[in-house]
């Protein structure tokens, strides 16, 4: 193998070619640094400990393998693209959202066909996001509707970019050019600047929150924006969330931000007070301000983590298997509750937060702040890591 | 193309993943438990699951063996799973069956639904097993059964040491008003009792919270704080909050105050200004804001600032940080 003193052999106690991070009587770590490297092929590491008096522990061994990091297995293309764009497209047009009583709460369906206003705005009505008859000029030009989307896009923009950070990742609200044939769903990155996901209402069967292409290694761009998939629409569907979110019980974390603006829940819409443009410039700091800014910030912020949760399908996670072949999918020995191409790791974080591709997202879940994606999904964003060997 | 797709179900509630197999009782069209005793392919795309029906739940007309599409390129959280009893929730899938020109022999046709945690193990002794007893009860409360008996069985099971099975009834009795209606005191008492003294299960711990609070049940709130501080964990404390001020209004900080001031260990104080903060009230923020005034950082009074959303709590917490 490399190192900083030249090729050594095999059997070579390799601790002088290591930086010792921390080492103790009950411990230590060690990282190899860039001027070591082992060989391609298969290899065993052996580690033993050697006590002050020279009495020597039984080896402990960890066979692992070498291989190139090519452009096919590598997690981002990179000749012709910096980084991997993402287009979020709000337009999706088919269907009418309205919300009605409930056993306790409201309900939230659909009926086909375009009502001409987007269904991503159909949900912001339903939750009392946008008013019929919105405040003017709330800045230079902006009625309250458009204010509110341009603080929940700004927000969801924000999340993103936390949720990826390190990673080869972009988010856009503007459909770039040139305008991407993606074809039947993913196409070459040759053929297309950019992959792209709706943002929208209701998914073909209840209860889901999000579909996505999966794209082992990220071969190629996706398009999320397709509503007839072999039979699936595909993006991120936020009539699931108003629908079991305005619903019974009254003291959830979700209609506890979203009763108060509800019309369905006998809330006042924002822009239907004549003050609410002063809270949404910050002029007005009083509590429905308060509640004003949490509604928009914890859906942005849910949006934010679907979206993450989705997109990183796309991107090639969560490879069924162990490592080298995967990334610990539907690992349910190892990660009790994974499923396929989704992984459980709860007891990594905190309570009450939870890893990005988990196999199902709470809403309280998803607004903590300490979720994110689990240590080796980042590693794999940030090409750290990857898979496929 | 060979592109697996894969599906986000939705758990609104807390923690516990894979938790909403009540929406899936209730919402699918069949459910049954099965056993997948075969597969074969039809063209590339799909797959054809033979499923024996060990017990007919509800809505399966009786038939000894149903076909479960599935889409082997598609990254479905629900699949059948060779040779395993699991409950099945199924939505009828006949006219995708007739679209795709699927052989009437096999009908019925029924496809998974995509709630997440719909399909789990089930034990050899069906009738002892809970989640089974559960899907019965629900299906006979389908069929007919009187409120009230489906109500005293989901009380059995909110009490029951079964985790999935007494979250899932607890949270069902929260989401169903008219069956709460025939509970009795005693129950509520009992209810109440177990939401205070729970330590282990947080996520039950909350489901049983909201539960008591969506009934404003007497002293709710009191039984609530009781376990504030010894259970620190914070969405507990988030739910504290936001029930006090859902009961109480800009009151409840007096009544988290009240408890305050009796408690003496770090961890509890911290737990208790958490759920303060979690409150989202002027008077939240202004007795937050107050504690906030000395010289020194008080980790838990920043924790609690952090948790209030509004800017005025957010400026104080930039502020002692440095930022």
């Amino acid at each position: 193998m490399a190192t900083s003193s030249g090729s050594q052999p095999a059997g070579t106690n390799l601790r002088p070619f290591l930086t010792a991070l921390q080492a103790g009587n009950t411990s230590a770590s060690y990282r190899v640094p860039t001027a070591t490297s082992f060989p391609p092929g298969a290899f065993t590491l052996t580690c033993s400990v050697v006590d002050v008096a020279g009495a020597q522990s039984a080896a402990s061994g960890f066979a692992a393998t070498v291989r190139p990091f090519s452009d096919a297995l590598r997690p981002f293309e990179r000749n012709v693209n910096p980084q991997q764009l993402w287009f979020l497209d709000f337009t999706r047009d088919i269907e009418a959202l309205v919300a009605s009583p409930a056993l306790g709460g409201a309900s939230v369906s659909s009926t086909p066909g375009a009502n001409g206003r987007s269904d991503f705005l159909d949900v912001l009505h339903v939750l009392g996001l946008q008013h019929t008859a919105p405040l003017a000029n709330v800045t230079p030009g902006k009625d309250s509707n458009q204010v509110v989307v341009e603080q929940f896009q700004l927000e969801l923009l924000v999340q993103l970019a936390a949720l990826h950070d390190g990673a080869p990742i972009a988010f856009t609200l503007t459909q770039p050019t040139p305008t991407a044939n993606l074809g039947a769903g993913s196409v070459a990155y040759a053929n297309a600047g950019y992959s792209q996901i709706s943002i929208a209402g209701t998914p073909s069967s209840a209860g889901v929150l999000g579909v996505a292409i999966f794209d082992p290694n990220n071969a190629t761009q996706n398009d999320n924006t397709r509503t007839d998939f072999n039979g699936l629409r595909l993006g991120v569907f936020l009539q699931t969330i108003a629908d079991v979110g305005l619903g019974s019980p009254s003291m959830s974390p979700f209609r506890q931000t979203f009763d108060v603006f509800a019309p369905i829940a006998g809330g006042t819409a924002i822009g239907a007070n004549a003050q609410d443009g002063q809270r949404l410039t910050g002029t007005l700091n009083d509590g429905r301000a308060t509640s004003i800014r949490a509604a928009i910030d914890d859906l942005a912020r849910f949006t934010a983590v679907v979206l993450a949760h989705e997109c990183g399908h796309s991107v090639g996670l969560v490879r069924n298997g162990a490592m080298p072949q995967g990334l610990y999918g539907n690992d349910t020995i190892n990660f009790p509750g994974s499923s396929d191409g989704h992984i459980n790791v709860q007891s990594q974080f905190p309570a009450g937060a939870t890893n990005v591709m988990s196999p199902a997202l709470s809403y309280s879940g998803a607004i903590d702040a300490n979720t994110g994606f689990n240590s080796l999904n980042l590693a794999y964003l940030r090409e750290q890591i990857f898979y496929g060997n | 193309m060979r592109k697996p797709i894969l599906l986000l179900p939705l758990l609104l509630a807390a923690a516990l993943p894979g938790q909403d197999l009540r929406r899936g009782l209730v919402g699918a069209d069949a459910v049954v438990v099965g056993r997948q005793i075969g597969k074969k392919p039809h063209g590339d795309e799909l797959l054809l699951h033979r499923v024996q029906v060990v017990r007919d739940v509800r809505g399966a007309a009786g038939a000894g063996a149903i076909t479960v599409i599935d889409w082997p390129n598609l990254g479905l959280h629900n699949r059948p799973q060779p040779r395993q009893s699991r409950l099945y929730c199924l939505e009828d899938a006949s006219a995708v069956a007739e679209r795709l020109g699927l052989p009437s022999a096999n009908a019925p046709y029924y496809r998974m639904v995509g709630w997440a945690g719909t399909n789990p193990l089930v034990g050899a002794d069906l009738d002892a097993d809970p989640l089974v007893g559960l899907a019965t009860l629900l299906a006979r409360s389908e069929a007919g059964a009187a409120s009230i008996d489906t109500a005293s069985g989901l009380f059995a099971y909110a009490l029951s040491p079964h985790a999935q099975v007494r979250l899932e009834a607890t949270r069902l009795l929260a989401e169903r008003p008219d069956l709460c209606g025939h509970l009795q005191s005693v129950q509520w008492s009992q209810l109440l009792t177990r939401a205070s003294g729970e330590s282990a299960d947080v996520a039950y711990k909350i489901a049983l919270a909201e539960l008591c609070a969506e009934r404003r049940l007497d002293g709710v709130l009191d039984a609530l704080l009781v376990s504030l501080g010894p259970v620190d964990a914070p969405e507990y404390a988030r739910t504290v909050g936001r029930i006090a001020r859902a009961l109480h209004g800009e009151d409840a900080t007096s009544h988290l105050q009240a408890r305050l001031r009796v408690l003496r260990e770090p961890r509890d104080r911290a737990a208790v200004l958490l759920a303060i903060g979690a409150t989202n009230t002027e008077s939240g923020l202004d007795a937050l804001l107050r504690l906030d005034q000395g010289p020194g950082k008080d980790p838990a009074v920043e924790a609690a600032l952090r948790e209030h959303r509004s800017p005025r709590a957010k400026e104080a917490s930039l502020k002692k940080s440095g930022r």
